[in-house]
């Protein structure tokens, strides 16, 4: 009974947190996905995005002491850094072949993460959690974590809000419209190099979103994305490139899949979404949710 | 003249650097041009005793990356294929050196063929999952399986886990070389980086690195015109994750070292920052690339704790205006 007890326990738990962690990735990824699906860009400066939207909260934080404003700041920093990105260094590129945007938001990522190091130092930070939002709720004999429940129902929201725009607003229809054919979109009138990038600082503000709202849990590290953004990709290739269902799903259950690996089978835990990947790649090359989805349809 | 370098030369510069290029090797007598690598390795031997250990220790180090950026540059700059997963090769070549050193200590050459073997077996076993895709997913497909020896290694405590493993010593060899004195290491290396250039050369220089080029160029009308693109991707792909490994291996053996970092994409990107600024399709473009991201490291980090910090910013520089890299300015991809 005790163990059965306990069986529960571990499972409702780990529910809880990978559900919650599962919802960074879907925030991630959805920026991600937004990038590589609309533009075609694989973009490896991601993780380092994430990382600036942290740091941007930090710092806000530091200067206000206000956890709203400080998401705001992450927001704002992940969208100059995204929009000067693909000013700078990506809208180039457009021209050339597109495997050279691999390399090229490679060296962005060393970029920005050793400058996080040399404006604010190589050290771990930490992050409070705001007062209002620390503490747990028992429910049913467990408690759990008001943050994590926070960071589901703002990850929900903030996807939900970004499919909303995609799907049911007319500058959303032009995004999409000016990804599936840039000429017809053009010659309609509208500026499709603002589109592209809009689009790319819009998928930085959501990888900067994700950073920020982890870090009260995890802390804050110039490296933090370099481990995160593979996952991502993974997350990407697995839900299937352009779905945003997919996105959501996968993200959701690789965050499952690395919790329970991490309590059942801890020795191969870290390496359960890689295989997972494989698997996709070899017999789903298209995702789980290839083709349909916001993005391509 | 030839007719086709002008042709492909962008500017009046570039017009003026292919003749000169000409005109010094039209004034060489063949057999200088053919012992070119040897001279160049005899050189870089006879140059080695008059350096203090310190910047022998660097030249050392260049060289073991030179090794694995000619490798790397096979499957990049010449077969088209980018992969973001070479450090799987490096990684391993450095435990596999340390681990049979420590536990068999079999012979230094002993020890090259069966990094060979191991080389092979792993570019077989990604190759067979990875060169079914092609472009970006590629790279992430290889990044993945690089990741997951990673995730691996960091875990079995019988290769050192998350530490790493340190080498007792390193081989000995038939060769009469003491591998454990720092100068005769130096140049067991400069035997490897000429003998893999020659070999990397040959391969190139016959038809077998014409279908490379050809797989670069135009995969689909290479498939067309009757080459299975599949094998010779696979071939490819095995010959650069063999001298990969055995890159790998020096580098483990130079260090006395072996971690899980070496696993890292991090190491992945490097190879490829080293190949495109050297020069990528040249095979000596990443030996030149190697020397510089070295070097500048070397002459950086006194200056400056952030020399990644420039080497991100110049690396950015070199993708946007200058994407044939060094050799790139004096010579055509190959």
């Amino acid at each position: 009974m005790i163990a059965l007890q306990l069986g529960i326990d571990n499972i409702v738990q780990g529910l809880y947190a990978g559900l919650s962690y599962g919802m960074i990735l879907v925030l991630i990824s959805a920026g991600l996905s937004l990038i590589f699906g609309l533009m075609g860009v694989v973009n490896f400066a991601h993780g380092a995005l994430y990382a600036v939207g942290a740091y941007a909260g930090f710092l806000t934080l530091g200067v206000t002491g206000s956890f709203p404003i400080a998401v705001l700041g992450a927001i704002v920093g992940g969208a100059v850094v995204g929009a000067v990105m693909e000013l700078s260094i990506i809208r180039p590129l457009y021209d050339r072949n597109p495997i050279y945007q691999l390399p090229v938001t490679f060296g962005a990522a060393i970029v920005l993460v050793e400058a996080i190091k040399f404006f604010i130092g190589s050290g771990n930070r930490q992050f409070a959690i705001p007062e209002y939002l620390s503490g747990t709720i028992p429910v049913a004999g467990y408690s759990f974590g008001l943050y994590r429940l926070f960071l589901i129902v703002s990850g929900l929201a903030l996807v939900g809000g970004l499919w909303l725009f995609l799907v049911r607003t007319k500058y959303g229809l032009i995004v999409r419209a000016a990804i599936f054919d840039t000429e017809m979109v053009e010659s309609m009138g509208y500026d499709v190099s603002r589109t592209y990038t809009l689009i790319f600082a819009l998928g930085a503000v959501y990888a900067a979103l994700g950073g920020v709202l982890i870090a009260p849990l995890f802390g804050l590290f110039p490296d933090m994305g370099t481990k995160i953004i593979i996952i991502a990709f993974i997350v990407v290739v697995v839900g299937g490139l352009g779905s945003f269902k997919g996105v959501v799903f996968s993200g959701l259950l690789i965050g499952l899949v690395q919790q329970f690996g991490r309590i059942y089978v801890p020795t191969v835990a870290e390496a359960l979404p890689f295989l997972l990947m494989v698997a996709i790649i070899l017999y789903a090359p298209k995702g789980l949710f290839g083709v349909e989805g916001v993005f391509t349809d | 003249m030839n007719l086709t370098d002008l042709s492909l030369a962008a500017s009046s510069t570039q017009v003026r650097i292919v003749e000169a290029r000409e005109r010094i090797a039209s004034a060489l007598p063949g057999p200088v041009l053919k012992l070119l690598p040897y001279l160049v390795g005899l050189a870089l031997i006879v140059g080695g005793l008059f350096l203090e250990t310190h910047q022998l220790s660097i030249l050392n180090h260049i060289l073991i990356l030179a090794i694995f950026g000619m490798a790397y540059d096979l499957l990049f700059g010449y077969t088209g294929l980018l992969s973001f997963g070479h450090a799987a090769f490096f990684g391993t070549g450095a435990y596999v050196g340390i681990y049979i050193t420590n536990e068999y200590g079999l012979p230094f050459l002993v020890l090259l063929g069966l990094a060979v073997v191991v080389g092979l077996v792993l570019s077989l076993v990604i190759g067979v999952i990875a060169l079914r895709t092609s472009g970006v997913y590629f790279a992430m497909l290889t990044l993945a399986l690089a990741q997951l020896l990673y995730i691996l290694a960091r875990r079995f405590e019988e290769i050192g886990g998350a530490s790493g493993l340190t080498a007792f010593g390193r081989p000995e060899t038939v060769i009469p070389l003491d591998l454990a004195d720092d100068f005769q290491f130096f140049v067991m290396t400069v035997l490897l980086l000429v003998g893999s250039y020659v070999v990397l050369r040959r391969i190139l220089n016959s038809p077998v690195g014409d279908v490379f080029r050809a797989i670069r160029e135009n995969e689909d009308r290479a498939e067309m015109v009757g080459y299975s693109t599949f094998h010779y991707k696979v071939a490819s792909l095995s010959i650069s994750g063999i001298f990969s490994t055995v890159a790998g291996v020096m580098f483990g053996l130079f260090l006395f070292f072996g971690s899980p970092n070496f696993l890292f994409w991090v190491i992945s990107g490097d190879v490829l920052l080293l190949t495109l600024f050297g020069g990528a399709g040249t095979l000596i473009g990443p030996v030149i690339g190697a020397g510089f991201v070295v070097l500048l490291e070397e002459f950086l980090t006194p200056i400056i704790d952030d020399w990644r910090l420039i080497l991100g910013i110049v690396f950015v520089l070199v993708i946007l205006f200058f994407p044939r890299g060094i050799a790139g300015l004096f010579m055509e991809e190959d």
